[in-house]
């Protein structure tokens, strides 16, 4: 990974974002790509949250385009990227499953954090009706991360700690 | 300083957090908007969106029509024989019409002017969406450069949408009926005394109360706007799907379904 790989990534999922991902829109859900790249990069990527970080200015960009307060997103991402740098020490990084656990709880977090920080706003929408979304949120950005998966794996480097690393 | 520099990532990390929560509390000061940085990159970024919405538009209507041929054929024969009717209604319309303009002579001998939308009215597509589900704001492809200012009234041939909160020179910030902060003073249109207040829930619905305990308004009820406050008279907001009397608040409270598909938005108009 380099950065400049890294700003195309986030730019091209900045645009779809913005337009083209409403095509997959289901009762007004889509996956939050920018959000998906911030976790694979970080997860997958020995030094990865170095360029996960362009997905904050990415984030930043989405909340002054579409978002109602602006900062919102990029401080989530900053929390997910923690999180996830905590998690790929305990897991095995070459294990899909683990990786869809991540992306899931990843998901579910940046969502919880987004409503808690709305709400102290005085953003109305009730805690009931954002768990009622989660499951189609984290079923739609596991499914677009696993794609990402697939064609980033092969970029990856093995991690030095991984315990066939030679 | 010297722990700075010991733990640099930790350190421009909560820096980073900081200068965030104050881009956040500045926003909400703001009222929300996103300020003039913000307008210059939406300026950029609309550029760019625009023919790639005007793609998803017609990739999407294309998708839609491979996967619902049988129902569109049916909808088809449908609007055929709507059509009939219409055509047939149209007929008898026509007729009426000589009627009306002596009727409106009349009314202007009494020096009575209600709202006959005087305003231009711009044409635009939704080039983007906010992240929420709910619909509540989203940017439009026609801003100031049109002539669209602050509080213009978007509509669509189903009812309301809401409202231009914020514009630039080609694009324009649309908050929706179904935003909380949007109040709508309504009527109800088969009994127009019947008036009250409705706003957004954050769930996607809109609620709201009567001005009168009193007064009788039933399921399936049609809102329109009142004409008090920025929306003009008679706009269809929603049909009422529940009404509850609140004993706390001594008010009797309606959830009402907006007229308008927010689903399947793609164009709209807006009126100045």
């Amino acid at each position: 990974m380099s950065y400049k790989k890294a700003v195309l990534l986030f730019a091209f999922a900045f645009i779809l974002q913005l337009s083209m991902i409403n095509l997959i829109n289901i009762k007004g859900v889509v996956p939050d790509l920018t959000l998906c790249i911030v976790i694979m990069i970080t997860f997958l990527f020995e030094d990865g949250f170095r360029y996960a970080a362009i997905g904050i200015i990415s984030a930043l960009l989405l909340d002054l385009c579409t978002g109602q307060y602006v900062g919102i997103s990029s401080i989530g991402m900053i929390i997910i990227m923690a999180g996830t740098v905590l998690l790929r020490r305990s897991m095995n990084r070459e294990n899909k499953l683990s990786f869809v656990i991540v992306t899931a709880a990843g998901t579910f977090i940046y969502n919880l954090f987004c409503w808690i920080f709305m709400a102290m706003l005085n953003d109305p929408t009730s805690i009931l009706y954002v768990l009622m979304y989660q499951p189609f949120y984290m079923a739609y950005n596991i499914a677009f991360s696993f794609i990402l998966y697939l064609f980033m794996i092969k970029k990856a480097v093995r991690h030095r700690n991984d315990r066939y690393f030679v | 300083m010297k722990w700075i520099r010991q733990h640099k990532i930790f350190s421009v990390t909560a820096g980073i957090v900081i200068a965030l929560c104050l881009f956040v509390l500045g926003s909400y000061l703001a009222g929300g908007g996103s300020g003039v940085l913000g307008r210059g990159v939406q300026s950029v970024v609309s550029a760019i969106e625009k023919p790639l919405s005007a793609f998803t538009g017609g990739a999407g209507d294309t998708f839609r029509g491979i996967f619902r041929f049988s129902s569109v054929l049916e909808e088809n024969e449908k609007l055929k024989e709507e059509n009939a009717m219409l055509r047939q209604e149209n007929i008898d319309l026509s007729m009426k019409r000589d009627e009306l303009d002596r009727l409106g002579e009349l009314s202007k001998a009494f020096d009575f002017e209600p709202y006959s939308g005087q305003g231009k009215a711009v044409a635009a597509r939704i080039i983007s969406l906010n992240n929420s589900n709910t619909y509540d704001v989203f940017t439009i492809d026609a801003g100031s450069s049109k002539g669209i200012e602050k509080n213009d009234i978007v509509v669509d041939g189903e009812g309301l949408i809401g409202k231009v909160k914020e514009t630039g020179g080609n694009w324009a910030k649309v908050v929706s009926v179904l935003n909380e902060n949007n109040s709508i003073s309504f009527k109800v249109q088969r009994k127009t005394s019947i008036t009250g207040i409705v706003a957004g829930d954050g769930k996607g619905k809109i609620t709201g109360y009567l001005m009168d305990n009193k007064a009788t308004i039933v399921k399936g009820d049609v809102l329109v706007t009142s004409g008090i406050g920025i929306y003009p008279e008679g706009i269809r907001i929603g049909k009422v799907t529940s009404v509850d009397y609140n004993d706390d608040m001594q008010l009797k409270e309606i959830t009402v379904k907006s007229t308008v598909k927010f689903t399947s938005l793609q164009k709209v108009a807006v009126f100045k």
